[in-house]
């Protein structure tokens, strides 16, 4: 069976729902300058009382968008279960400087419905037949017949399948709870009174839980209310920068440059194609794979770094050391013009989080995903779709703009090895999950698979495939591809730090 | 498939309020329905005249004259069956 995130993935629930709608009231909640007093008024904008749709009551939905509300704030946790009011203390969120801290991606307790961390369980289906194979097939012994239906001992059961295989009426089932089954880092387990907890020391915030749980019980934190002031602030220069995967992202009908337009009307003062620093990362990792002893691993996705130095501590020197390309991109514009501020805008949780780190923390000040820029657009009523944009946007390489698909960062960095310094046979291995990706270096570890070249990505598909992202796989595929053709250059252009047109 | 214009017209408005309310989704569910081809041209529209009210009615869908607010791919989806339905009642 396909995973949790593949089964629930294009299909817009209540849960993706709830999160865009606490985002767009916040941000008019801002643009409207609105009482801070009042934004208790806010979670009776979005919950009806007396009409509970997903909880026992209103008033515990309206408690659990409190929570959401502070942490799209970008504030720490509050607890309401903990007894105190999660609005209270909120006046550092009103500002441009940076408040989100670590942990980044929590479990807000009052929304978790503690399901089975996993468990095979008999469903109604069963006629406690009289060949009654699921019992003999056990390897435990741990199926009887007490009652009408196979009753299995949850002590003795070691979760093998085998009766699930053999049921003549498909009336076993495992049952695995949602956020554990997305986590590639086995990062969450239970706290003693049965929520989920993540671990934190083990999680690498690739954000897939979030957007798994079927319950809305885990978030993030957001930053679109400091970018909100950080824009009002006419003194500063602020430059977005903006991840590959952005095209296609509004709809098919919206080309990229009506996105970079938007961005612009929204009172971003520039913005640039983080595919740029991905070139600079290409013309570094196809220069390093001549050098370098065992496999190269990719170093772009902060997730799949952080869990091959994690869990493969033999393997670290082969992760590349290069920055991520929104580093590099956000690098390029702050050596160029002290005082500027840079926001990235991607499809990624990890990416806040790395913007955390006090390496990176200098070069970009601020991260938001799509997600988050489409709640912009909307509250600022700006419709991509009517923009007509005669510019075109030519900052980086068509190899550079396919990093936003599985497979593409490695084609990119094979492809220049090829053209610089000839070198044509890189064998080369990528993997997509952090449960797969675990699994390509265990074949290494053993050595089944011998690769020059380890492509890793968290998100399924690739960085199109990631929680911050709004249109389905499919869609964005095509329109990266046709983006990536229309690039000037097919190689990448990335000379020490200059920007595309200062080399001209 | 004749250039015959087909029976059914469904019209998703693919403005920036309902794409962030499910918009693109709902398009790639409808697209995915194959048996709903043959009978329904599938558009993507501008913004119906800020009918979804700020994204709050979002997304809005028209089939043939009918307007759906906060569509949702099952009702969307069940409104086109019944009508193919009707339009194979009519031919009997």
């Amino acid at each position: 069976m396909s995973r949790i995130f593949e089964r629930m993935r294009g299909i817009y629930t209540p849960v993706t729902d709830i999160r865009r709608k606490i985002l767009m009231e916040i941000v008019s909640f801002v643009l409207e300058q609105r009482d801070r007093k009042e934004i208790g008024a806010l979670p009776f904008q979005i919950i009806q009382m007396g009409k509970p749709l997903y909880r026992c009551c209103s008033y515990r939905e309206v408690s659990i968008v409190r929570q959401r509300i502070r942490l799209a704030l970008g504030l720490p946790l509050i607890e309401e279960m903990d007894g105190r009011s999660a609005l209270e203390d909120i006046d550092s969120a009103f500002s441009e400087e940076k408040v989100i801290d670590a942990p980044l991606v929590q479990v807000i307790r009052a929304a978790c419905e503690k399901c089975p961390e996993d468990m095979v369980i008999v469903t109604d289906k069963c006629q406690a037949c009289m060949a009654h194979p699921c019992s003999i097939v056990c390897p435990r012994n741990a199926i009887s017949f007490p009652e009408e239906k196979a009753y299995i001992d949850q002590e003795k059961c070691i979760k093998c399948m085998k009766c699930v295989e053999v049921c003549p009426y498909a009336a076993i089932t495992r049952m695995q709870r949602p956020c554990a089954e997305a986590c590639g880092v086995d990062a969450i387990d239970s706290d003693e009174n049965g929520y989920a907890r993540i671990i934190q020391e083990k999680c690498v915030k690739c954000g897939l839980c979030i957007v798994s749980c079927p319950f809305a019980a885990i978030s993030d934190k957001s930053e679109i209310v400091q970018v909100l002031y950080t824009l009002s602030n006419t003194q500063t220069d602020v430059h977005a920068i903006v991840a590959p995967s952005f095209v296609g992202q509004f709809g098919r009908k919206v080309s990229p440059a009506a996105v970079f337009e938007g961005i612009g009307k929204l009172g971003f003062d520039d913005v640039k194609e983080v595919a740029y620093g991905a070139d600079c990362d290409t013309e570094l990792l196809s220069e390093k794979i001549t050098s370098i002893e065992g496999f190269l691993g990719t170093s772009c996705c902060p997730s799949w770094v952080m869990t091959a130095r994690s869990y493969y501590q033999e393997y670290s020197d082969n992760i590349a050391e290069s920055y991520t390309p929104m580093v590099e991109t956000a690098k390029i514009i702050k050596d160029a013009q002290k005082g500027a501020k840079v926001v990235f805008i991607g499809p990624c949780v990890a990416k806040k989080h790395e913007a955390l780190m006090p390496e990176m923390a200098p070069y970009v000040d601020h991260v938001i995903t799509f997600e988050e820029l489409a709640a912009l657009f909307v509250a600022f009523g700006i419709d991509l779709q009517k923009i007509e944009s005669s510019e075109t946007i030519q900052d980086a390489s068509a190899l550079g703009r396919g990093y936003a698909l599985a497979g593409g960062v490695g084609e990119a960095i094979m492809e220049t090895a090829r053209q610089k310094f000839n070198i044509n046979h890189i064998s080369f291995e990528r993997a997509d999950t952090l449960e797969d990706c675990r699994k390509m270096l265990n074949r290494i570890a053993k050595g089944e698979i011998n690769p020059d070249l380890v492509e890793g990505m968290a998100c399924p598909g690739g960085c199109i495939g990631g929680p911050g992202t709004l249109s389905p796989l499919r869609m964005v595929t095509r329109q990266v591809r046709e983006f990536a053709k229309a690039s000037s250059h097919h190689y990448p252009q990335c000379i020490s730090g200059l920007p595309p047109e200062a080399q001209q | 498939m004749t250039s015959k214009t087909k029976p059914i017209t469904v019209e998703l408005c693919a403005g920036t309020n309902c794409t962030f309310r499910g918009a693109g989704n709902l398009l790639h569910v409808l697209y995915s329905e194959k048996q709903i081809a043959p009978y329904c041209d599938i558009k993507e529209s501008s913004c119906f005249h800020d009918l979804c009210n700020h994204a709050k009615n979002s997304p809005i869908v028209r089939i043939n004259n009918q307007i759906f607010t906060n569509a949702s791919p099952e009702v969307i989806l069940d409104a086109i069956f019944t009508r193919i339905d009707e339009l194979g009642n009519q031919q009997q």
